[in-house]
């Protein structure tokens, strides 16, 4: 189990082991944007995966100046 | 053949910011009942899960069987005869009976070349099962159509279904009444004759001096030690649990209550169901604790004197002046502080500082010039608060979130003692939070207290209620039932206060 | 063990800031005139309005919002300086009765007209609760349709030369542009560092409900960092119509999305609470050189279009990264 998970588990369980609470403390809108909170929203990435998304998109990033330098040069059509 | 069937040594797991469990260890014998105890963060639910492979261990080993075991996850265990009913349930209230006792474990057949759930089998087993509990659902009906307490002994059915040799129960009695209690402990006897070693989880101790043979007492993540339960007593417990005498759980309290300074009258939300007209004065240097059950609005009814929620009716007079609150700052200005209940929902600012976070609702304090704030004193005075309330910190520019829950509460309240407020409300201020840090925020209670402060205290901690409060208002659904003074109280009067519904 | 896992850590956090230096380099050794001071204050004066509007949406992403109107509202206060400052002896002047107007006086008006929208902003968001996303998306267009009607959808020019040496002109050596964008740069480290108004900033991007408990006036803040926001929009359009000697309805088209990108880079997390000044600049810094590189090498447009989208994508993929960490 990946130890984000572990950690909001404890945190989680730290809290509702408590006796009970009252209820949640009140939900106010707290006049959040798409960005607010949408971290949460997503589904649970592991950072394994998005270092290796990262590593594509530099990949992809480094390959597309090459190409288009190269193509500058004229060493392509 | 050792003569435990489970062991657990020196197991350690850590967290960000904490050490869950450090040298934690367990022995089971077969046909035994081994009550473990601890404070609330002590890690017995970490251990087990440990055990259950739920979390991975940083370090220690677990031996079943004589044999030195990996366990995978909870099917894993249970194939290998390791049950574990859980305290907070996972049902599936859609489902039938039958199906949430297997669930993920149908008994299959075949049909032609598919595999198929024998759903004969399935019923048939799941009413033995249930005759084995003595239960009489039927295994067809919906898991929903049953009581929370009838949901628990399903669970408890689904365990011992399981034909397990080792069986965990955490807190299984929590929202059983006294006859499911005994028919629980019925079962408990015939699976001990078995050979079954059972795990009792628990807080109740006449339960756990009547059903255990063993006790293990755990504290802050450690292991403090295993004794026969024969000869234990609550107060040995207690201690042990706790680290310190029983006498000593709370600070001595040299307060003396003063003239009356706040009063609340008649208030009452906006919302029909949440808190009415609740009536209470609060002297000078008094500490009131407020109890009540889950569900009684106290959390309300402080989030609306704070401003956080709206009323209709109700006046609020303070050192003798009416005063209107529709907002914290309101609050805040007349002297109002408040300690909310989730520290992170609603308490520190996690990504910021601890200088940051002390300074927050105080910063009119520390302008030069009448605009540009001065850094050095709001140096001084975090330093000045990490000396005098024990704040653990390698220093004022590390952000809170990693400090433990115990040194963020402290950091709250020196927010707050930084406006110097007169009415100070917390809601269940020691939540979370290990034993020796609690005793800390007691004496800074108690410290304040003397001071000449008033505290309203919100805590679901009997023993902390009465420990602390010079008076103690119930509540019961919204209402004020009653006061109780300090010294009279104990838990009989405060349940039938808080149990007092209309 | 220790040193090859810190190198790891420098490495992912600051990937595209190295990955830029890296091209910067190769650039300068496979081209010429790269590294001279005309290409430096070229890179500068095209920096500098970036770093107003960044500095300006800045407020907005570490209180957990955003403002998708920032590129069309540097496009109406371009507008609406070029229609205050034309040549008086310019014969396609859009309001030909407007008379003689020093430009700090039109910059003074601009900056108060797109003040007032950014006002509107902040009260959309914080007390009428929309979605920061949605309120400055709507915002966006309406600001875009004024632009096309009070300009007739026709390009303007013909400025007063003394709004042209806005842009061109320096002190000294400095370009005026640059002694903008630093004045602005000093304001917003002093603002964001040793005010109340920053630190209550901050505690609403940290937490918002939190911030509210501890007296923070959370409506008050958001209505005054959208409202500095507009004024920075103002500014930049000023000065990116002196730059450019002209301005349309065109003006400032997608300028939002480089300047929060901008911001992301350089370590404001969309998560909130969290941001610095430097950061910013180093942001913003980050886009240009890429831009200029790439021109330098000649590369076709559209390809550096494509790298920018990645840089983009790679920033936000960085932040994210960063708070699953923390979790």
């Amino acid at each position: 189990m990946d130890k984000e998970q572990e950690n909001r588990e404890l945190e989680v369980k730290e809290e509702s082991t408590q006796t009970g609470t009252e209820g949640e403390t009140g939900k106010r809108p707290s006049g959040g944007s798409a960005f607010e909170g949408i971290y949460d929203m997503l589904p649970d990435i592991s950072i394994r995966s998005l270092d290796r998304f990262i590593l594509l998109c530099v990949i992809a990033l480094v390959l597309v100046i090459v190409f288009g330098v190269l193509k500058a040069n004229h060493v392509f059509g | 053949m050792s003569e435990y069937r489970l062991e657990m040594h020196n197991v350690v797991k850590t967290f960000p910011g904490v050490k869950a469990l450090d040298g934690a260890q367990l022995n089971l014998r077969p046909g035994t009942v081994h009550a473990l105890m601890g404070e609330n963060g002590a890690g017995k639910s970490t251990l087990m899960k440990c055990m259950f492979g739920i979390y991975h261990m940083d370090e220690g080993e677990v031996i079943y069987e004589g044999e030195k075991v990996q366990i995978k996850g909870p099917l894993d265990a249970l194939n290998r005869g390791i049950a574990m009913v859980h305290q907070e349930l996972q049902p599936i209230p859609e489902r039938s009976i039958g199906e949430n006792i297997y669930v993920g474990r149908y008994p299959l057949k075949k049909l032609g070349p598919l595999t198929v759930i024998d759903h004969d089998k399935m019923y048939e087993d799941a009413a033995r099962v249930l005759e084995e509990v003595h239960l009489n659902f039927d295994p067809k009906a919906k898991l929903g159509s049953l009581s929370v307490s009838q949901m628990q002994l399903v669970e408890i059915a689904k365990a011992v279904s399981a034909d397990c040799k080792v069986l965990i129960l955490d807190e299984p009695t929590s929202s059983l009444t006294a006859a499911e209690v005994e028919a629980l402990f019925t079962i408990i006897n015939e699976l001990r004759s078995k050979g079954v070693s059972i795990v009792y989880i628990s807080h109740k101790m006449d339960e756990i001096l009547r059903i255990s043979d063993e006790v293990t007492i755990m504290r802050d993540g450690q292991y403090i030690g295993t004794w026969s339960a024969k000869g234990l007593t609550t107060d040995f417990i207690i201690t042990k649990m706790v680290g310190r005498e029983l006498s000593e759980l709370y600070p001595v309290r040299e307060n003396v209550p003063g003239e009356v300074v706040f009063e609340v009258e008649d208030f009452t939300s906006i919302n029909p169901k949440s808190f009415r007209h609740v009536t209470f004065q609060l002297k000078k240097g008094e500490i009131l604790g407020v109890a009540g059950l889950v569900g009684a609005q106290r959390t309300e009814l402080m989030e609306g004197l704070f401003g956080l929620r709206n009323h209709t009716d109700g006046r609020i007079t303070y050192k003798g002046q009416e005063i209107k609150i529709a907002q914290p700052k309101d609050a805040i200005n007349s002297g109002i502080a408040m300690l909310t209940e989730d520290r992170r929902a609603t308490g520190i600012l996690g990504v910021l500082s601890i200088a940051d976070n002390v300074s927050i609702a105080s910063l009119n304090q520390y302008l030069i010039g009448g605009f540009m704030l001065d850094d050095g004193k709001i140096e001084k005075l975090v330093q000045e608060n990490v000396a005098k309330l024990s704040i653990k910190t390698p220093s004022s520019k590390t952000q809170i979130q990693s400090l433990s829950g115990g040194n963020q509460q402290k950091v709250l309240i020196s927010r707050w003692l930084a406006n110097s407020p007169d009415v100070f409300i917390m809601d269940e201020p020691t939540r979370g939070i290990d034993v020796g840090a609690k005793y800390e925020i007691y004496c800074i209670i108690a410290e304040m207290a003397k001071q000449g402060k008033s505290i309203i205290m919100i805590s679901s901690e009997m023993s902390e209620l009465i420990g602390m409060s010079d008076r103690i208002m119930v509540m019961c659904d919204g209402r004020v039932t009653g006061f109780i003074d300090g010294k009279e109280a104990n838990q009989e009067n405060i349940m039938a206060l808080a149990t007092q519904f209309e | 063990m220790e040193k090859s896992l810190n190198m790891k850590k420098i490495v992912s956090n600051n990937a595209i800031i190295i990955l830029i230096v890296l091209l910067a380099i190769l650039t300068g050794c496979t081209t010429q005139n790269f590294f001279t001071v005309t290409n430096f204050k070229n890179l500068v004066v095209n920096v500098s309005p970036r770093f107003i509007i960044a500095c300006g949406v800045s407020g907005c992403l570490i209180t957990k919002g955003t403002d998708l109107s920032a590129g069309r509202a540097v496009g109406l206060a371009a507008c609406l300086s070029a229609m205050m400052l034309q040549s008086l002896d310019y014969s396609a002047r859009m309001l030909p009765w407007m008379p003689d107007i020093p430009w700090p006086v039109a910059l003074i008006v601009v900056m108060a007209i797109m003040g007032c929208f950014g006002g509107v902003n902040g009260v959309v968001i914080s007390v009428l609760k929309v979605p920061p996303f949605i309120a400055t998306l709507g915002m966006q267009t309406i600001i875009y349709g004024l632009c096309s009607l009070i300009t007739n959808n026709q390009p303007m020019g013909g400025y007063k030369p003394s709004y042209l040496t806005v842009a061109s002109g320096s002190l000294g050596p400095i370009p005026y542009l640059m002694l903008f964008a630093v004045v602005i740069g000093i304001y917003f480290w002093f603002l964001y560092n040793k005010t109340r108004h920053g630190k209550y900033m901050y505690a609403i991007g940290g937490n918002e409900n939190a911030a509210q408990v501890a007296g923070v006036n959370v409506r008050g803040s958001l209505i005054r960092i959208y409202i500095l926001a507009g004024c920075m929009y103002a500014l930049a359009g000023f000065l990116v119509g002196a730059k450019a000697g002209g301005a349309s309805t065109a003006t400032g088209n997608g300028y939002e999305l480089e300047a929060i990108a901008a911001c992301t880079i350089g370590g404001v997390s969309a998560n909130g609470g969290v941001g610095k000044v430097g950061g910013i600049l180093i942001g913003v810094l980050v886009f240009e050189i890429l831009k200029i590189c790439l021109q330098f090498l000649g590369v076709d447009p559209a390809y550096t279009y494509i790298a920018q989208g990645l840089v983009i994508v790679i920033a936000v993929a960085l932040d994210l990264r960063k708070y699953l960490q923390k979790k």
